[in-house]
């Protein structure tokens, strides 16, 4: 009786973006915009209704149960909660096992040779083999869900929220972790996450979703120096920074009302209920993700009128220049 | 006059002040837990005062005393809590005094709390506007239809449209961000002289979280509302506090304004809070300092400064003593060994050594 449909939830609608071997692509975006959904078809966790993905230039659709296989050993996630994506019941050694169980690989004395070096990697060390997850901090659950992901040498490591379950100080710790890692083993990541600040430390390049669509995609400096669409403007001068005097001094978009639901998103761009530069024109013709006349090369925003905005996301002497930018509310 | 006396909206905190007596003072306060492994410390030796129309803040991580020392201002510990000693005084009456009954009237009336999920507050079987109003029927004296129409004007207040319908509405047929706001017009439609708010905005999107901190501020600032605001994120409280403190394993490190404390700090826990943050305006590719290890246990801690095994500026005093609390300025106090050493604050450049593998402790 649960199974018709009520509505269909286009979580994610055309998105398109590529992923270059050895960087960081950072998708950011308020709850609900869609991005685990995307990692997670990514994965083949989730089927795509249309559109395609390409992994290493396979179609991972066409891929046989075989091949789909043999992605998921290339394609690997971390999830935001250490405490629900670690089974209590099994030790470090036997979770850190079973990915070379899944995928028939060798078992006994080289296994655990490799297992033990996995924790080494992530700063763990052979005496914690033998515990249940329920004996370690968050922190650590978080090192050994890294362990995990990287036991087959994946070449795309999907992190959903990584740290944002975690502490401050622990936060940090798992970054400078993650990136060093990256650095010894040649990863790509997939860098899902809604807080921009670490999006900009840890993202070679950043796409910005809302509501199922990216809104806009470029490289980390472009992206936090120069946002051209609204939406990222507004994300960006809400994120507060950690200076009471740069505070002081900064001007605050403050976007007005709740990101509508997905159900039922708003006609044409999904933005304009909440924009203070929307026309008719953004009620009528749905903007596309393209270059923007005053961007750099390989900077997309999906916007009708892209504009160039300093002084939202830090303390710039220009800042004044965007003073006038406060939408009514 | 400094900064630091001059509140967010630009008012000298003196203009609001009825006297010099501080709305809330505590002092030396502890709180106990006796659990099954041990004796659990969670609130040793707090001391700080909030003053009249100012937002004091509270940061730190988990399980570093800032809820617990809030439940135990409102007497609000039950049992296996216990608040061992220290003194609470709010608008001239000692709370530790006070009878369950009366601090029932004092509580939801002249001092409020929110939290950060608002359905701990709401009631998912009540009505928006039964909820709203209630204090007021409880507090003083309103009937029914009274407290229904101020219900209307309270959420008007917040910004929720269409108030006079919503308010028949129930919890779950308002998104978050309007829970949150329903929820900041409950706590505020006695006027109440304290508004405390424990993560109020730590599950929210950083757009709606940006409305409702302006949304705190603003009512705040026209009820003359003192808000003692807890919070996890520095950036939050960098935005919105007059006075601050730190805490770590149950004691409060540092306090002081906020200007002091972000711009001027001392104590090395929190340069290492500071540094292990990334943040929008932090240099790019600039690797993050972290703090190495983790958060104390609060049963057993460890001997003197209990930051110390973590601490990159430990000697060997740290271990064996624990730290008096010193004054590096006005107002400005830090509990470490070396704090009041000239040129103290120059060591934090040297910072938290960088070991790239982050191995845990």
């Amino acid at each position: 009786m649960y199974s018709r449909p009520v509505a269909h939830v286009q979580a994610v609608d055309g998105v398109s973006f590529q992923i270059n071997r050895g960087e960081t692509l950072g998708l950011v975006g308020e709850s609900g915009c869609g991005k685990s959904t995307t990692g997670r078809m990514i994965m083949r966790l989730l089927e795509p209704t249309s559109g395609s993905i390409l992994f290493e230039g396979a179609d991972t659709k066409e891929l046989s149960r075989k091949d789909l296989r043999q992605l998921r050993r290339q394609i690997q996630i971390v999830f935001q909660d250490p405490f629900a994506s670690l089974s209590p019941r099994m030790r470090v050694e036997d979770i850190l096992a079973e990915p070379f169980h899944i995928h028939g690989l060798h078992e006994g004395k080289k296994t655990r040779g490799q297992i033990i070096d996995l924790l080494d990697a992530v700063g763990m060390s052979s005496r914690h083999l033998k515990r249940y997850p329920h004996e370690f901090s968050g922190g650590q659950r978080q090192r050994i869900g890294i362990a995990r992901a990287l036991a087959l040498n994946p070449s795309l490591v999907i992190l959903d929220e990584p740290v944002s379950a975690l502490d401050v100080s622990i936060q940090a710790q798992i970054l400078n972790l993650l990136e060093h890692l990256q650095n010894t083993f040649n990863l790509t990541y997939l860098l899902i996450a809604h807080d921009l600040a670490v999006v900009r430390h840890a993202a070679n390049r950043v796409a910005v979703m809302y509501l199922g669509k990216i809104v806009e995609i470029t490289e980390r400096q472009a992206l936090y120096e120069c946002p051209v669409h609204p939406y990222t403007q507004g994300l960006l001068s809400a994120v507060p920074i950690p200076d009471p005097a740069k505070e002081k001094i900064r001007t605050r978009i403050l976007l007005a009302g709740d990101p509508p639901s997905p159900r039922n998103p708003p006609p044409a761009c999904r933005f304009n209920p909440r924009c203070w530069k929307a026309k008719d024109i953004c009620r009528e013709i749905e903007p596309v993700l393209e270059q923007a006349a005053t961007t750099e090369p390989g900077h997309h925003a999906a916007c009708h009128f892209p504009e160039v905005a300093y002084g939202v996301q830090a303390d710039r002497s220009d800042a004044e220049n965007t003073s006038t930018t406060r939408p009514p509310s | 006059m400094t900064p630091s006396d001059i509140d967010i909206a630009g008012t000298p905190l003196s203009t609001r002040d009825e006297g010099c007596e501080p709305l809330l003072s505590v002092k030396s306060l502890r709180t106990e837990f006796d659990m099954s492994e041990g004796t659990l410390l969670a609130v040793d030796d707090v001391s700080f005062e909030v003053q009249r129309g100012e937002i004091f803040s509270i940061v730190g991580e988990s399980g570093s005393g800032k809820t617990v020392t809030a439940m135990s201002i409102m007497g609000l510990i039950a049992p296996p809590g216990k608040i061992i000693s220290g003194a609470v005084h709010f608008d001239g009456q000692d709370l530790r005094s006070l009878s369950e009954r009366d601090l029932r009237a004092i509580r939801g009336s002249e001092i409020s709390m929110i939290f950060q999920d608002a359905m701990t507050a709401l009631n998912p079987v009540y009505s928006i506007g039964d909820q709203v109003g209630e204090p007021l029927r409880r507090h003083s004296g309103y009937n029914r239809k009274e407290s229904s129409d101020a219900a209307v004007e309270a959420l008007r207040k917040v910004g929720i449209p269409d108030a006079e319908k919503r308010i028949r509405e129930h919890p779950h047929e308002f998104s978050g961000g309007m829970r949150q706001r329903a929820m900041i017009a409950m706590a505020m439609i006695t006027e109440p002289k304290l508004l405390i708010a424990d993560e109020p905005t730590t599950a929210l999107d950083v757009t709606i979280q940006a409305q409702i901190l302006e949304l705190i501020l603003e009512i705040a600032e026209e009820q003359g509302t003192s808000v003692l605001f807890i919070s996890h994120d520095l950036g939050v409280v960098a935005s919105i506090s007059d006075q601050m403190m730190v805490m770590y394993g149950g004691q409060v490190h540092e306090s002081g304004s906020a200007d002091q404390v972000f711009n001027d700090p001392h104590g090395p826990y929190t340069w290492g809070l500071l540094s292990s943050v990334p943040r929008l305006d932090s240099d790019l590719g600039k690797a993050l300092d972290h703090i190495p290890g983790r958060p104390p246990s609060l049963i057993d801690r460890p001997p003197g400064c209990h930051f110390h095994p973590r601490c990159t500026h430990s000697r060997d005093v740290c271990g064996i003593d624990a730290p008096m609390r010193v004054s590096t300025a006005d107002d400005h106090d830090v509990l470490c060994h070396f704090a009041a050493e000239p040129q103290w604050s120059a060591n934090r450049v040297l910072d938290i050594a960088h070991e790239s593998g982050a191995r845990e402790q």
